[in-house]
């Protein structure tokens, strides 16, 4: 036997699926007369056709009666073969055996995480090329390894104090979720559960808008689409997602909360590839491969619940329904320039239709009462390269965003915004402990609104675009400069990064600057410890803002008759112009500390406070705020992604306040929009045998407050309601359970997957707004989100 | 052998309306059912004119004036009604005269007495009993949109009564204010044509008429019941018994010769006043449009009458021009047996 040939055997030996073969350890001759056969051929992983390099195939003749054909698990030969050959794949799966006899030849693939494989083939029959060998994965194991391209973009995403990262696979299991990246990080600890589940991202009890969502490096104006069913961006088009809920890195500016970083996904190059989902939300699709020297992207998906929507709406005439529409697409390219250069183009865009249909007239049968859409598209492009101890990065951006309402007779308000936004970063490696970081970005904007003059209600100073009357149309152009520089420093488990960012922001004439100095640690205490912290300013810019009580969606879209949440209209609001200042600058005090201890099977344990300060002085008096306060503490339970389960508890305590003036102008503090008090989210998910998962996630969280109302102003059948004190009601404790099942089918070239998603399984009446009868002294019913089952369908080839 | 009837369609729209009720809205009473009681409507009557305006002497007999110019007195009363019927409250209304759009009350809560005549600056100030006069505004302010506002605050017989309605409206109290009734009524200027006068345009309008209130109102009962359609003439108050689970049609009735007329200079085209009733009623039975706010005289709404209910149904009619009551009715229905029209 050649040496290289016993080796082999020893290490199939060593292999438990071959250890019943004792008589090859001996050293067997090879037979002398191969030679009259030669195959080429592929081995591959059955599914997404991954190519499998460096690994082992052994080559033995088949006794003559075995079934030609694949056999899964097969059992150990009865008889010692007469000589084994061991061939190895190269890095595109490829693999050559020359020499062969002819007769029947048994090939078989020992490959950990994958079934073990045998193939009997005729020598003779067979192609002398082109022959596909396809290896199914366990179970267990992870579906997709993702190969980390390896860009240069070390510290541009450098981690915050606290960052959690979901993997691909708890991202497309989580239940409850859909497979949706930010759906799922909402089950996260420092993340407030939003009302009805809505696509809102409350970090740290900071308003959804205090806080910035990246794709790639640019920010994005919309990360969920209005229905909160799906966020922008599909995961299959994303790499890594990454959560910082504060003291994110001075490399980003203009946001007072937290940061959410989603990394698109390059174009796989080993083949072409496609996917095609269908739930009864959407339907998407999705295709990559090499594409000359690079690799590309695309992918799009459509909502089509308005359609079943709008069937039922026809079957119950006299109900009033909303009718969800939206869009979104990706198409990324990727190439390499060589010497550590390489190109992103990206395009992705995604636009809204929320439709709130009722009867207002029965002649004239369904109308839009109230039809926000909004939309917004951008390419960018992103050059980086890696020259010895630097890396730079420079990346340019434009988007088109547009934002209108149309209402029964009126159409509120349309909106247009072109905004370009550069960012430019180098990171120098000093020494091998110390990396610099500077960098810069801008954004310049020009906003396009029609500007309603109201002597009634406009205030002093003040830019008014949206609402109705007459109207003119009018611009504003907005530039935002941020400079940045951190020094990072790595020694010995430590990590230290302190720097600033000056920013400097520019609207119609109304001018300022901040200086936000930054500084976070983390260190390692052994092989289990962790320490972290980090303590920093942030400013935030902001154009325009609505409250709960002064936008157009509260005070002459949504009948009066219906209590939302404060939430729901301070974010959802369209005009987000109405009743503003310009221009103003939010600037936010940021602290936290934690320390994270890893245990043995993949558990760890997470434990941070946080507090934020934040001060908005020229917040307008309508409002009576200018300050906002938030602290509390986070733990999670967390068992890593392991072969068969993957699971947390976390648990966020949280008290937000808000600074109120009462009647006499007195000032105190009093409970913030988002005082979540406690928010306690379970999550367990398991891989079954034959490609089932099953998992569940539990959530108890305290009531989001309220303004109730006490009384009515009206007669006859107008009335408004007559609110309280302000957020000085609760809604209900909610709770839920959410429960999903998976099931996929693996085939050679396609996996096939399907699964049910069945949110609020027991069905519980979680309150989260009140409908009052018309002359609102009776509560008449209540909303909520009832058992909803998700059931969906999608083809990987 | 015939197939059995397929259940599936009917299964398919199950489904669907399930998978739908994530999107629907709860369906909420309709706005004319009287479940509790309800500030319906403000009765305005000019009840002692001052320099500008005609003397009361003039008018027709049986009619009052509904909008008065400055320097005129107003009494105003305020229509409250429930699921009973009509309600008296507990004490007078309170009458707040206001130059905001909304309140803007004294930090320390006072409420000062406005003054006879004249306006009291930019304060809030409380009236005195249900009588006013018209705030003397320089002739081109009196077709405001907004000025002079006058707030009613009313309480339930069982409510705490208007002044502390009034206390817990500024201090948004946690008690509450569902045993109040509140809302803000523009003092509006009348007739056009006077007020046109006063701003010297008095070529736009050519009245015939001066501004009334609708003196005869009354409803046209058409009740089915069964063996029987009965037609009745129903007055503000009557009480019409009538048999268990009859329908009822009731078409309101005026006295069109009441109706005021109007000329446009200078074409001279003359158009009639236009009135419309908006129906409201506590039997929940009802088959009254949702429009029925909005319907104009003629038109028709219609009730059934239910099973034998003692305290029976009352429907409510405010008769009104575009921005203003011109004449309040009721009536009572009670299922109770083939009666005539109880006394």
């Amino acid at each position: 036997m050649r040496p290289f040939a016993r080796a082999a055997v020893i290490t199939a030996l060593a292999l438990p699926a071959l250890a019943p073969w004792p008589a090859l350890a001996a050293d067997e001759p090879v037979s002398s007369d191969i030679g009259r056969r030669r195959i080429e051929g592929l081995l591959r992983r059955a599914g997404d056709r991954a190519p499998l390099a460096g690994v082992a195939l052994f080559a033995y003749p088949a006794p003559a009666d075995a079934r030609r054909g694949e056999l899964r698990d097969p059992a150990p030969p009865t008889e010692e073969p007469p000589w084994v050959r061991r061939i190895e794949t190269d890095e595109s799966g490829a693999f050559v055996i020359d020499d062969l006899p002819p007769g029947l030849l048994a090939l078989e693939a020992v490959v950990p995480g994958h079934v073990r494989t045998r193939w009997i083939i005729d020598t003779a029959r067979i192609p002398l090329r082109g022959l596909r060998l396809y290896l199914r994965p366990e179970a267990d194991s992870p579906y997709r390894t993702t190969v980390v391209e390896q860009r240069a973009r070390p510290t541009i995403a450098e981690p915050a104090p606290v960052e959690r990262q979901l993997s691909s696979e708890e991202i497309r299991t989580l239940p409850g979720s859909q497979g949706d990246p930010l759906r799922a990080l909402q089950s996260l600890p420092g993340v407030a559960r939003a009302p009805f589940g809505a696509g809102l991202l409350v970090l740290r009890g900071a308003s959804p808008r205090q806080s910035l969502v990246y794709v790639g490096d640019h920010p994005v104006p919309l990360a969920f689409h209005l229905s909160g069913l799906a966020s922008v961006l599909p995961a299959g088009a994303i790499d890594s997602m990454t959560f910082a809920p504060s003291n994110f890195a001075p490399a980003f500016g203009n946001a007072s909360g937290g940061l959410v970083s989603l990394t698109p996904r390059a174009g796989r190059r080993d083949a072409y590839h496609g996917q095609a989902s269908l739930d009864i939300g959407g339907v998407g699709g999705q295709a990559e491969g090499p594409l000359g020297k690079g690799s590309f992207l695309v992918a799009a998906r459509r909502a089509h619940l308005d359609l079943p929507l709008r069937v039922v709406g026809a079957l119950n005439p006299r109900s009033s329904i909303i009718y969800p529409s939206y869009y979104d697409y990706q198409a990324f390219y990727d190439r390499p320039l060589g010497r550590g250069r390489s190109l992103h183009v990206g395009f992705l865009g995604a636009g809204d239709r929320l439709g709130f249909m009722g009867v207002a007239q029965p002649v004239r049968g369904r109308v839009a009462l109230f039809e926000p859409r909004i939309s917004f598209h951008r390419v960018d492009l992103a050059y980086r390269a890696k020259v010895g101890r630097s890396a730079v990065l420079l990346t340019p951006a434009l988007r088109f965003d547009t934002n209108r309402v149309t209402g029964e007779n009126t159409e509120l308000a349309p909106r247009r915004a072109l905004v370009s936004t550069l960012r430019a970063q180098l990171d120098h490696a000093l020494t091998d402990r110390l990396t610099l970081v500077v960098g810069g970005d801008a954004e310049l904007g020009h906003q396009t609104g029609d500007a309603l003059v109201d002597e009634t209600t406009v205030l002093p100073g003040t830019l008014v675009v949206g609402g109705t009357g007459t109207t003119n149309t009018t611009t504003l152009n907005h530039a935002y400069l941020g400079l940045y520089g951190e020094a990072v420093l790595r020694h010995r488990g430590l990590m230290l990064a302190a720097g600033t960012r000056f920013s400097a922001f520019v609207t119609e004439g109304i001018e300022a600057f901040a200086v936000d100095p930054r500084v976070r640690v983390r260190q390692a205490i052994g092989e289990r410890w962790t320490l972290s912290g980090g303590v920093g300013l942030y400013s935030q810019p902001w154009i325009g803002q609505v409250s709960g009580n002064g936008g157009s969606l509260t005070t002459s879209l949504v009948p009066s008759t219906y209590v939302l949440p404060d939430q729901i209209l301070a974010n959802y609001d369209p005009t987000t112009f109405h009743y503003e200042l310009a221009m103003r600058v939010l600037r936010a005090l940021q602290a936290s500390a934690g320390a994270t201890v890893h245990l043995d099977h993949g558990i760890e344990i997470e434990g941070n406070g946080f507090v934020r300060e934040l001060r908005d002085p020229q917040r307008p008096a309508l409002y009576g705020s200018a300050g906002e306060r938030a602290w509390g503490g986070e733990v999670i339970v967390r068992k890593r992604l392991t072969r068969r389960v993957y699971g947390w508890v976390a648990y966020t305590l949280l008290w937000s306040r808000r600074e109120l003036a009462d009647i006499r102008g007195d000032h105190g503090y009093g409970v913030g929009l988002y005082d979540q008090r406690h928010n306690l989210v379970a999550v367990l998910s398991a891989r079954l045998p034959r490609d089932w998962q099953l998992g569940g996630r539990f959530r108890l969280t305290s009531g989001l407050p309220y303004t109730p109302v006490i009384g009515a102003v009206g007669s006859g059948a107008s009335f408004d309601p007559i609110r309280g004190a302000l957020l000085s009601d609760r809604f209900p404790l909610f709770h839920q359970l959410d429960l999903r099942v998976d099931k996929r089918w693996i085939r050679r070239r396609t996996i096939v997957g399907a699964y049910l998603d069945v949110q609020n399984v027991l069905n519980h009446q979680n309150t989260e707004a009140y409908v009052y009868s018309v002359d609102l002294r009776q509560r008449v019913g209540s909303l909520s989100m009832p058992i909803l089952p998700l059931l969906g369908v999608r083809v990987d080839i | 052998m015939p197939r059995p009837k397929s259940r599936r369609p009917a299964r398919a729209r199950e489904l669907l309306l399930a998978l739908a009720c994530a999107a629907c809205l709860p369906e909420q009473p309709p706005e004319w059912l009287i479940l509790d009681p309800r500030f319906f409507l403000l009765e305005v009557e000019v009840i002692a004119t001052g320099a500008l305006s005609k003397p009361l002497d003039l008018d027709p007999p049986g009619r009052t004036r509904r909008e008065g110019l400055p320097g005129d007195r107003i009494r105003i009363r305020p229509v409250i009604v429930g699921p009973g019927g009509p309600i008296t409250p507990r004490d007078p209304p309170l009458l707040i005269r206001s130059g905001f759009v909304v309140f803007a009350p004294d930090p320390d809560g006072a409420l000062p007495e406005c003054a006879e005549d004249g306006l009291d600056g930019l304060r809030d100030c409380r009236i005195r009993g249900d009588e006013l006069a018209l705030p003397p505004l320089p002739p081109a302010e009196l077709g405001s949109s907004f000025w002079p506002k006058l707030w009613v605050i009313v309480s339930d017989p069982e409510g705490p009564g208007a002044d502390e309605c009034y206390r817990r409206l500024i201090t948004r109290d946690d008690d509450g204010l569902f045993e109040c009734h509140i809302d803000d009524f523009r003092l509006d200027y009348g007739p056009p044509n006077r007020v046109a006068d006063l701003q010297d345009q008095g070529d736009y309008y050519q009245p015939v008429e001066l501004d009334y209130n609708l003196s005869a109102a009354w409803l046209e009962l058409s009740i089915d019941e069964g063996a029987q359609t009965r037609m009745l003439r129903a007055d503000h108050g009557d009480t019409i018994a009538v048999a268990p689970d009859a329908r009822i049609r009731a078409e309101l009735k005026i006295d069109e010769d009441e109706l005021q007329r109007w000329a446009t200079y200078p074409r001279g085209e003359v158009f009639d006043e236009v009135l419309s009733p908006r129906w409201a009623t506590t039997d929940p039975d009802a088959a009254l449009d949702p429009d029925a706010w909005a319907w104009s005289v003629g038109q028709r709404v219609e009730l059934l009458a239910g099973p034998r209910e003692p305290g029976g149904y009352h429907l409510y009619v405010d008769v009104r021009t575009r921005v203003r009551s011109s004449r309040f009715l009721w009536v009572r229905i009670v299922p109770d047996g083939p009666g005539d029209a109880a006394p």
